[in-house]
């Protein structure tokens, strides 16, 4: 008996459900966007600008602590975080520096008059500057906007024999994903970086693809039942690809949990965005490009319907 | 001592006293940018026998200005191991020299 993921002749209706899931996807990416605006991604310093501080201790400490003991560095605001071994490793952020030259040893000296002599110590110092943080943002919304758009064209283009919908179905499936994945990013204020970014751009990669599987299956299935409705088609079409896309996602979102989990604090973030990404481009392939496929199509057939009366 | 990158000047200097182990010197060395916008801390393991009656030695000079020119050499894979080792594993990078390995400490 061989193994199956999923039955040959499995029926689920979609389609059918598909208001209420345009719905909640809907309220959760407005909720996304109120959440970017209220609260704000965690930006690293690749965009926010500033200097990062790597510190180890020799003793235990907190972070109310360090900043007390830095409180006298006179640089701007000061936020610490957990880094590495607990209590003894911190990552510091400086917002503004005015004098970067010498900001190591001060840090160094204000930590030996706080904790004693080389209680304390700079392990990395790592600088952006604010009008290269501005760019590397601007670039970064740069990248994210065009490899949507193009990839939508992309879809337009090579569908374009069924239907131009396809290609405002896998934009706005994209759009969708990148929302989502943005407001879990907001909600865990795990750190935005440029190594975010690229996971990012890898989700909206990755997304497409899964519209372009269940797209071609049903451009292929819509050749052959021309007496059938486009929702029947689409239905179909996805039940058919259900098993391929179980498998696909299945195994790509295994390795990201096993990623999340032992890689560590620096990859932490861009594992949570491919992961999230991956699940939600698997989601919206089916629940988000198909409604609006069928809600465009529809559309133009009321319209054609009333130019003929 | 001061050398020069592609990434600009960066100053080598000690960033901890001299370590003793068996057979061997460990010196934590930190490399920062003149300019203070990086820097980067490693550890350099020198075995005895490679550093001969400077291996007994506190003044850490002769093994800096040894290591600096190798350092401005190797520059890049040294700065990128540094801080793959500091960011990832959470430990310093820690380059060994020894028999096998002499690095600038061949005689």
């Amino acid at each position: 008996m061989s193994l199956q993921l999923i039955r040959p002749d499995i029926n689920l209706d979609f389609v059918g459900k598909r208001h209420f899931f345009v719905g909640l996807s809907t309220l959760i990416n407005i909720a996304a966007i109120v959440l970017l605006f209220t609260v704000g991604l965690n930006y690293g310093v690749d965009f926010s600008g500033g200097s990062v501080v790597q510190l180890k201790f020799e003793q235990q400490t907190n972070g109310d602590e360090i900043r007390r003991a830095l409180s006298s560095l006179d640089v701007g605001e000061i936020t610490v975080q957990d880094f590495g071994t607990v209590g003894r490793e911190f990552l510091v952020r400086f917002e503004s520096v005015k004098n970067i030259a010498s900001l190591s040893t001060r840090i160094e000296e204000a930590l030996s008059k706080a904790y004693g002599p080389n209680a304390g110590k700079v392990m990395r110092v790592e600088t952006v500057g604010a009008k290269v943080s501005k760019d590397l943002k601007r670039n970064a919304i740069g990248a994210l906007v065009f490899a949507t758009i193009f990839m939508g064209a992309f879809i337009a283009w090579q569908f374009r024999r069924v239907s131009w919908s396809f290609g405002s179905g896998a934009v706005i499936a994209l759009v969708h994903d990148v929302l989502v994945v943005v407001g879990a990013l907001v909600v865990s204020q795990l750190q935005f970086d440029l190594t975010t970014l690229a996971a990012l751009l890898t989700v909206i990669g990755y997304s497409v693809h899964d519209t372009i599987i269940v797209s071609d299956r049903i451009r292929e299935d819509a050749s052959k039942r021309r007496r059938e409705s486009l929702a029947t088609v689409m239905n179909r079409a996805i039940n058919e690809t259900l098993s391929r896309t179980i498998l696909t996602s299945g195994t790509a979102i295994t390795v990201l949990i096993a990623l999340l989990a032992l890689g560590g604090p620096i990859l932490r973030p861009s594992a949570f965005t491919l992961l999230v990404g991956f699940i939600t481009g698997t989601y919206s392939s089916i629940y988000i490009a198909g409604p609006v496929v069928l809600f465009w199509e529809s559309r133009v057939h009321v319209r054609a319907a009333t130019a003929s009366t | 001592m001061t050398i020069k990158t592609s990434r600009g000047d960066y100053t080598i200097a000690m960033a901890a006293p001299i370590e003793r182990e068996a057979g061997a010197v460990v010196a934590t060395i930190a490399m920062e940018r003149v300019d203070g916008i990086e820097k980067i801390v490693l550890r350099a393991r020198i075995a005895n026998d490679l550093l001969g009656v400077d291996a007994n030695s506190d003044d850490s000079s002769s093994i800096i200005d040894r290591l600096g020119p190798w350092f401005a050499r190797d520059f890049e894979m040294t700065r990128e191991n540094a801080l793959k080792s500091i960011r990832g594993e959470r430990r310093l990078f820690e380059i060994a020299f020894d028999a096998a390995n002499q690095g600038p400490f061949a005689p």
